[in-house]
């Protein structure tokens, strides 16, 4: 079963190719694309399924000896993320599609959101450094593209700004990881760990900073988050959808690994950092969302917000709840943006009407970590670290910009009732059904929390933090 | 040589820096190209600058030859270049877009532009 890590990689890179070689004039690929997302989710569920019950699964390709070899790595945690990653990705297909103009979906949305796809999975799966990084510029390729697809000078501006701050990144990434491969002569991350405390220096202080400072720019820690709000709205709601779904999450995963390779457990700088920059993201992310009026730029900051708090559970160094976070925010961030994709066009039926409205809220009330929701569980177990870490303060900021997201986020609610009442276009069932589906999802994440996390907790521990 | 790769990442990045702060889309451009090749003049000089042997894997076992240059270094730096030239036929691409639907490449009047 060692090629199975491969399979959520090439499955929609096929899936993408095939797309691109069928277009005729006026294609849009509407079912194609979904299949996709079926398949994508189905053969990385597989995988998950796989590595919960055998542990680890490494695939070394065409199995030549490790630093020579494209390597993957599913672990429980990045398996796990893949597969969750993968669904919200397909409701946010199956969002987008109903939701988009013709012309977008023809300049070829779908097979684009394939690559996306492929080259998350494949960042999260990677295990060596520089497999990390090309998998990573491969996503960000795509989303520039997805982020400008249609050409309005919104997105035009707003991507190009993407654009070039993603590249400065890049460089700073690419820079880590020669570095890292000229101090410890590999740039496996397993290795590395296991190298740490046999070399003295400056080296990881370089390496880390370098990785810390492109990918606090990619994962939105303040104060370099100005890009996200206008790459998440320039574009129509259901890029965004799949967008918040991916890019930053799959960053703070690797910001996760990379620090737990370079540091030892003790803590230290770097850590420290990440503490007090993602306290000042999550707060800052809330204050801006409280004083934007436009729900999806609100949306958007409440994003960074939600980053900010992975980020103190990175700086924290505890894994199961960056993982935990990291999982919730994917499934509540998504529902958020399902529901305001439905805004403005919440057509006839009260049923539908009800369900985009219920689904608003049980997210909302995810992101502020009310229970019975799956924020809850995420926020709880998020506390109990940080109080065990005795930093109180973080805690501290992290409940402040829940309070002000709940906040945030009903006054949203009030401003989005009287929009959906001047409705225009209408608005199928598979939307409202979309965003109940990924309500349910939150709602089951907080009620049968106990054994996921218990499992989460013995696993990623081990795997991710050796 | 150890010195003179350093000297030409240090003047690669300076320069660009200095060119990515224009206000001239094309120029920002050329700044980001340069940058990055600095970073790719980094990678590769991460594996030493010494005279060595090709580094051709022999036999069933993959031993490289002694006193053979340090084959990985050399594999990164040419997936980063394939990379870098493709965004930055990618960012080419998008600038163009962007000043013709502006008719205009100054980037802070194209900001102002679009948030109009």
């Amino acid at each position: 079963m060692t090629w199975l890590p491969v399979l959520p990689v090439v499955v929609p890179l096929a899936m993408a190719v095939f797309m691109a070689l069928t277009t005729r004039f006026g294609s849009e690929h509407r079912v194609k694309g979904i299949i996709g997302g079926l398949l994508h989710a189905t053969v990385s569920t597989l995988l998950f399924a796989t590595v919960a019950h055998q542990g680890t699964i490494e695939t070394r390709l065409g199995s030549f000896p490790r630093p020579f070899t494209i390597f993957f790595e599913a672990t429980p945690a990045s398996a796990g993320l893949v597969a969750l990653m993968s669904w919200v990705v397909t409701a946010a297909l199956v969002v987008a599609t109903a939701t988009m103009d013709r012309p977008r979906l023809r300049r070829g949305f779908h097979s684009i959101a394939q690559v996306v796809l492929a080259a998350a999975s494949g960042a999260l799966l990677s295990g060596d450094l520089f497999n990390l990084f090309v998998w990573f510029e491969l996503m960000l390729t795509a989303s520039f593209v997805l982020v400008t697809l249609g050409s309005t000078p919104a997105q035009l501006a707003s991507g190009f700004k993407y654009l070039l701050i993603s590249l400065m990144a890049s460089v700073f990434f690419l820079c880590a990881c020669g570095l890292a491969y000229g101090w410890y002569g590999n740039l496996d991350l397993a290795k590395i760990a296991e190298l740490q405390s046999s070399f003295s220096g400056p080296g990881p202080n370089m390496i880390g900073g370098l990785a810390l400072v492109a990918l606090a720019i990619k994962s939105a820690m303040f104060p370099m988050y100005a890009w996200l709000p206008d790459a998440y709205t320039a574009p129509p709601p259901g890029i965004a959808a799949l967008l918040a779904a991916v890019s930053t999450k799959v960053a703070a995963f690797a910001l996760l690994r990379i620090g737990t390779a370079l540091f030892p457990p003790a803590g230290g700088l770097w850590f420290d950092i990440l503490v007090w920059a993602g306290a000042a993201t999550t707060i800052a992310g809330a204050l801006a969302a409280i004083a934007i009026n436009d729900v999806r730029r609100r949306l958007a900051f409440l994003l960074a917000s939600q980053m900010g708090t992975v980020l103190v559970a990175i700086g924290l160094q505890s894994a199961s709840v960056v993982v935990l976070l990291i999982a919730h925010e994917m499934v509540a961030m998504a529902g958020l943006f399902f529901a305001v994709a439905a805004l403005g066009r919440t057509g006839s039926s009260p049923v539908a009407r009800l369900a985009v409205g219920g689904g608003f809220l049980v997210c909302a009330l995810a992101v502020a970590g009310i229970p019975p929701t799956s924020g809850f569980v995420a926020k709880f177990a998020f506390v109990q670290a940080g109080l065990l870490a005795e930093n109180p303060l973080a805690v501290g900021a992290v409940l402040l910009s829940s309070l002000l997201s709940l906040f945030a986020l009903l006054q949203a609610w009030q401003s989005t009732a009287h929009e959906s009442e001047k409705s225009g276009a209408k608005l199928g069932w598979t939307v409202p059904a979309v965003c109940a589906a990924t309500a349910a999802l939150t709602l089951a994440g907080g009620l049968l929390a106990g054994p996921a996390v218990s499992g989460l907790k013995e696993t990623v521990q081990g795997e991710v933090l050796r | 040589m150890t010195i003179v790769l350093p000297a030409l990442v240090l003047v690669l990045f300076a320069s660009g820096l200095f060119l990515i702060q224009r206000h001239t889309v094309v120029k920002v451009l050329f700044g980001i190209v340069l940058i990055g090749n600095a970073a790719n003049l980094l990678v590769f000089s991460s594996a030493g600058m010494r005279l060595a042997a090709p580094p051709i894997l022999e036999g069933k076992d993959y031993a490289m030859p002694p006193g053979a240059s340090d084959p990985v270094a050399q594999a990164l730096v040419l997936t980063a270049i394939v990379i870098s030239f493709a965004l930055t036929v990618l960012a080419l691409a998008l600038a163009r877009r962007l000043s013709q639907s502006m008719g205009d490449d100054d980037l802070d009047k194209i900001d102002e532009e679009a948030e109009l």
